[in-house]
């Protein structure tokens, strides 16, 4: 078996003219943003804007052009001779290229714009032809980056369709279509759902994944990506795609199987947070007085301890012996009952037969789920005798969970809080006070609605900060076992070795920021289309 | 700390207000973007990235040294430089975003328009007249940014096994030393709340519409 290269045979003839479009890209966008600096940039604010008169611009530009042109190709021939680096002649490469570029762009803006774009087109490209050649092709042929994209064809495909469809049916689906006529919101959207449905097929239904992410394999330590798997048997698949970590297991597998973790935990607690937020931030802004003074005094305690105390102060074993986490999740799990409770109970009291039938239904349900979900056996709060226990939340990832809405909690309720105060004012509160309504209809129905833009901005970027939180509670080995394949503790177990190793702990960075980059970009599109109208 | 403040505040400001003094210009896109890139990379990650790029072996790049444990005695541009700029480039994003907002925000106001009939050059607009007005938001935001800084001192501390303030926090609690953790969480909470108070203070010294009542 062979050792797996990073583009395989076909790379030979792909690479060059992969490498040639991201040059040219780096050095235009470079020259192009140098050339935003310059005082005759455009701009609304350009008043009296002269146009550069043709007949200096042809032959200015042509000239231009062969010069940036010849550099590139003098810097790409001589350097690697001259050097021996191919890093130093690449950013030789690029500063020379965007100075020529610079001086080409001095004379015609708008010509070079559209070659940035040509540019960074064709680069795309010819990086989605090393995906979709990898597709249909074998590991060998395609190497490594071929045989990831055909790992995740399950992730290709629902991502196609969902876009698809969404693009279809985009006027039909309000805000959620509206984002598809922004380009950085689709960015940021294709990422998200990205690691959704990676971390759906992949850790759901282990689709993706080629090995066990706790599985050691002896002779598979500290590996360099595309190495074959010793011993290998025929129901395994060959290769190691992302190379062996310290402990010899697969990092792609590990990988993916963190974008599980990540993508249920962080969701869930940004959820519960908000649940928290709303709960109380509605009565504070609402009513104000002494109810806000004394919660808004309790949001500043939390929040002026640095975020990371917090977490060492929760997670030390010492304080969990204490039982302090799980008396938290009792405090913190029943705002969501409290919310939906009354939220249902504002709503519909006056309907006959809910008071009777329905709500004490649904809320027998809500107090079981609660107590299901904090009460354990051997620990602190046991409240539910096992047999009626529906489900046991390991203890670990409780305190995780915990420990992410805790400190996110208090910021969602300043934001409500704030929102309240100003959405409080207007005439259809006023219109809903006079009809009698009571405050919780007021808040929940007739406020809460009316600042849903916002909060679901802030949700976006809430879920990646609590990504963040997450990364770092694994990095310090807070929390989560030491093995859980999770991207923070993955990080921390490689970047020992990182001098010599270089993918155990950059896979799962690189995973973590383009989530987290995904997610911001996903909550810019949102606040831009929903200024729009 | 120092040094963090000295590379992010002049950083992240400059990049706000270019990209604020044209909303919509190519130039403001270009850096907004990089802008939310550096919010969305948290220390830990952006750190192994440099470190991998600058340090390893395996790159080839040896500019800069992976730990900072001589920097305590005697910091260079070598063992000093990844540290801190792993630190302040998280931060500088998330200042530079609202220096950005409050640039465009003055950028559209009359006075700068009446400047801009008068004839003054673009540059004089931003730099004398624009300039003083914009930077009185982002200065509360700074302070603001201090107990993230201290996070992200943490976590670089940990990185680069520098043996600071927060490599004494990570060491309390792996040793179970709830004492010393309590001590350290005390000392965190009095910096927080002084830059706070700070930040308070000074914002009525810049803004002179403020007045203590």
């Amino acid at each position: 078996m062979q050792h797996l290269s990073w583009t395989g045979t076909l790379g030979a003839y792909l690479n060059p003219l992969f490498l040639t479009a991201l040059v040219c890209f780096l050095t235009l966008a470079v020259a192009a943003i140098a050339r935003g600096f310059s005082p005759r940039a455009d701009g609304p604010h350009l008043i009296n804007p002269t146009p550069p008169s043709v007949s200096l611009m042809g032959p200015s530009l042509v000239i231009g052009l062969a010069l940036w042109l010849l550099s590139l190709s003098g810097v790409a021939l001589l350097a690697p001779l001259a050097l021996g680096n191919i890093w130093l002649s690449l950013i030789l490469c690029l500063i020379l290229g965007a100075a020529a570029g610079f001086a080409l762009f001095q004379i015609s803006a708008e010509m070079i714009f559209k070659l940035v774009w040509l540019a960074f087109y064709v680069t795309l490209l010819l990086f989605g032809l090393y995906l979709v050649i990898g597709l249909f092709v074998n590991p060998e042929t395609m190497g490594i980056v071929g045989a990831i994209s055909q790992r995740l064809i399950p992730t290709w495909i629902a991502l196609a369709v969902t876009f698809a469809l969404s693009i279809l049916f985009k006027r039909k689906l309000g805000l959620y279509g509206k984002l598809f006529d922004s380009p950085i919101g689709m960015i940021g959207l294709g990422l998200v759902l990205f690691w959704i449905f990676t971390a759906i097929f992949g850790a759901g239904f282990d689709w993706i994944a080629t090995h066990d992410p706790l599985a050691q394999v002896s002779g598979m330590k500290n590996k360099h990506p595309g190495i074959p798997l010793r011993g290998a048997t025929e129901a395994d698949y060959p290769y190691y795609l992302l190379g062996g970590d310290t402990l010899a297991r697969d990092v792609f597998s590990r990988a993916i199987f963190g974008s599980g973790i990540v993508i249920v935990i962080a969701p869930a607690a940004t959820i519960f947070a908000f649940m928290v937020g709303i709960t109380l931030g509605l009565p504070a802004g609402y009513f104000g007085g002494r109810l806000d003074t004394v919660l808004s005094f309790l949001s500043n305690l939390v929040l002026a301890f640095p975020v990371i105390l917090l977490f060492f102060l929760l997670v030390t074993p010492e304080i969990v012996q204490t039982g302090l986490p799980n008396y938290l999740a009792v405090i913190l799990f029943v705002f969501p009952l409290v919310f939906i409770a009354v939220a249902q109970y504002s709503k519909n009291r006056l309907k006959p037969g809910f008071l009777t039938l329905q709500f004490p239904i649904l809320l027998i349900i809500g107090v079981w789920l609660y107590l299901s979900l904090v009460s354990e056996t051997g620990k602190p709060v046991d409240v539910l005798p096992p047999m009626l226990d529906l489900f046991d939340v390991p203890a670990e990832i409780l305190l995780v969970f915990v420990s992410v809405v805790f400190v996110n909690s208090p910021t969602a309720f300043r934001i409500v809080r704030g929102l309240t105060l100003d959405v409080k004012t207007r005439d259809y509160v006023a219109a809903a006070q006079t009809r009698g309504e009571g405050p919780w209809y007021i808040m929940l129905w007739e406020i809460l609605p009316n600042v849903r833009g916002p909060l679901i901005v802030d949700f976006c970027l809430r879920i990646g900060y609590a990504t963040i939180l997450l990364g770092t509670l694994g990095f310090f080995g807070l929390g989560l076992e030491s093995e859980s394949p999770d991207w923070g503790t993955t990080i921390n177990a490689g970047r020992k070795l990182l001098s010599v190793y270089l993918a155990p702990p950059l896979v799962p960075a690189f995973s973590l920021m383009s989530l987290v980059l995904g997610l911001n970009l996903l909550a810019d599109g949102l606040r831009e289309e929903s200024l729009r109208d | 700390m120092f040094w963090v403040m000295i590379v992010m505040i002049p950083g992240a400001l400059i990049i706000g207000v270019f990209a604020g003094m044209r909303e919509g210009s190519r130039l403001d896109r270009s850096l907004s973007t990089g802008a939310i890139v550096t919010t969305a990379t948290p220390e830990y990650v952006s750190g192994v990235i440099f470190i991998a790029i600058f340090t390893s072996s395996a790159v080839g790049l040896k500019w800069f040294k992976g730990s900072a444990t001589s920097a305590m005695d005697n910091a260079t541009l070598e063992n000093f430089l990844l540290p801190v700029l792993t630190i302040a480039l998280y931060g500088m994003g998330y200042i530079a975003r609202m220096t950005r907002a409050s640039m465009t925000e003055v950028m559209t106001a009359q006075y700068i328009r009446t400047a801009r009939l008068k004839g003054v050059s673009f540059a004089n607009i931003v730099l004398k007249h624009a300039l003083r007005n914009a930077l009185i938001a982002p200065f509360t935001v700074i302070m603001l940014q201090i107990p993230w800084l201290l996070n992200g001192v943490v976590i670089v501390e940990t990185l680069f096994n520098f043996k600071g303030f927060g490599w004494v926090l990570v060491q309390a609690a792996s040793n179970n030393d709830i004492d010393l953790l309590l001590a350290v969480a005390v000392v965190g909470v009095i910096v927080v709340l002084l830059t706070q108070l700070i930040s308070d203070i000074g914002y009525v010294f810049l803004n002179p519409r403020i007045r203590i009542s």
